[in-house]
């Protein structure tokens, strides 16, 4: 069966805005190694900077029912020129979820699994997804309501037998961080996890209904920023100034778990964690390539583009920076790269969208 | 090599009849067209072969342009 066009409600769509955000949870490391104990603070800051752009996204996708961002796109700046935005954005998706195979991979082979050869974690993720977006955006989002589920009882679980093992001394001194350092990464954290979410004007045609659309938006992100604020509570009180060296925070801080020398070996439960979240991250990544890709070729389907797309992201994701090193560096230019795509666009959209006075009502011309 | 030949294989005889006998000539083109493309990548890869990297491209653009962190 395919659920291509299964319907899903704005509350589903807040649960997979959680899971999909919970899936950049590696890429605090970013921000970690340059804000170390004030990287709480950008938490909240790239939050705040985040609302009123992902409610430009809200807006977009109300001002457009049913239409995706391919169509948007089409309608507000022409056929020539909204297709050719069109496929920058769809070379973004790919990247995206290409960069995302990358890093799962890396933990995998890097903490749990690394006698298996790399293309082995490769192939399974990139089939693990390509099944989930098989099946639709409404078999994503449910299962996104387990993985948020499990993701919420791993954080609570681990945070809850850690607390003997906290020093909130760890946060002193607060706001050490430069003013440059504090922008920058605020930006990365508003550009990374939480901007992301502008891969889902191409779920929006899903929903059942367009009602409070904004407010789940931003109570999912809001979620997912709490969710972000206690792992990053556990990792800073914890590993103190060392978690800045640590690329998985989360994962190593777990690893000081030992109660009783009978409950250890809890980060396979926060890899777990980690696992669930990327899925769903990847998934709608992926989701948003695909059907880019067939709508923009007129295609009944977006289901014969999987297995292709999948092997393409496969050799990107093997192609693309040599180390986690590099991907620190790699960072810092994507985060450029992303800036028309999340903070530009958007909100050009809607500007040229009230000056042509679009969507234009049935019979009438647009200009 | 091998396991890129038989992966792309199996991708041909999973996809392919099922949109021949239901006449969707344009996702068959399409698929195709995006099948052969991931198809010589991976054997390129396979082989050995030094691929561009993407994200060395977006770095060289943003230098070019002087416009990075």
């Amino acid at each position: 069966m395919n659920g291509n066009n299964e319907k899903i409600k704005p509350s589903q769509l807040m649960v997979l805005f959680i899971g999909f955000i919970n899936g950049s949870v590696l890429l605090l490391s970013l921000v970690d190694s340059s804000m170390k104990q004030d990287t709480w603070l950008v938490i909240i800051s790239g939050y705040i900077v985040s609302v009123p752009f992902i409610l430009t996204y809200i807006f977009l996708s109300k001002k457009f029912p049913g239409k995706n961002l391919t169509e948007i796109n089409d309608i507000i700046f022409g056929k020539a020129l909204g297709k050719i935005i069109s496929i920058c954005y769809i070379i973004f998706f790919i990247l995206l979820f290409s960069y995302n195979y990358r890093q799962i991979v890396e933990f995998y082979s890097g903490y749990i699994l690394s006698d298996t050869p790399q293309i082995i974690l490769y192939i399974t993720i990139a089939l693990l997804c390509a099944y989930a977006v098989k099946k639709g955006i409404a078999a994503i989002a449910k299962v996104s309501m387990y993985t948020v589920a499990f993701a919420v009882f791993v954080v609570m679980l681990t945070f809850i037998l850690l607390i003997g093992n906290m020093d909130f001394s760890n946060f002193m001194p607060v706001f050490e961080a430069t003013p440059e350092d504090f922008i920058h990464s605020t930006y990365t954290m508003a550009c990374i996890p939480y901007c992301e979410v502008i891969c889902f004007l191409m779920v929006m045609p899903y929903l059942s209904s367009g009602k409070k659309l904004g407010r789940y938006a931003i109570a999912g992100t809001g979620i997912a920023m709490l969710f972000f604020l206690v792992i990053i509570i556990q990792v800073t009180t914890t590993l103190g100034p060392s978690s800045a060296i640590f690329s998985e925070g989360s994962f190593q801080s777990v690893r000081l778990i030992d109660i009783g020398e009978f409950l250890t070996r809890m980060e396979l439960l926060v890899a777990l964690g980690i696992t669930a979240s990327m899925f769903i991250k990847i998934s709608v990544f992926k989701f948003a390539a695909v059907k880019s890709v067939s709508h923009l070729l007129r295609m009944k389907t977006y289901t014969p583009l999987l297995l292709p797309m999948a092997a393409i992201g496969i050799v990107t994701a093997l192609i693309a920076y040599g180390s986690t090193i590099e991907n620190a560096e790699n960072a810092n230019y994507h985060i450029v790269f992303a800036l028309p795509f999340e903070f530009i666009i958007p909100p050009l959209s809607l500007l040229v969208a009230k000056i042509r006075k679009l969507p234009k009502k049935a019979g009438e011309s647009v200009p | 090599m091998i396991i890129v030949i038989l992966a792309f294989s199996a991708m041909v005889v999973w996809q392919m009849p099922k949109l021949i006998k239901e006449r969707r000539w344009r996702e068959l083109k399409y698929f195709s067209i995006f099948l052969f493309v991931g198809f010589v990548l991976n054997v390129l890869l396979a082989m050995g072969v030094e691929l561009p990297d993407p994200t060395k491209g977006i770095q060289i653009f943003f230098d070019t342009i002087k416009l990075h962190y």
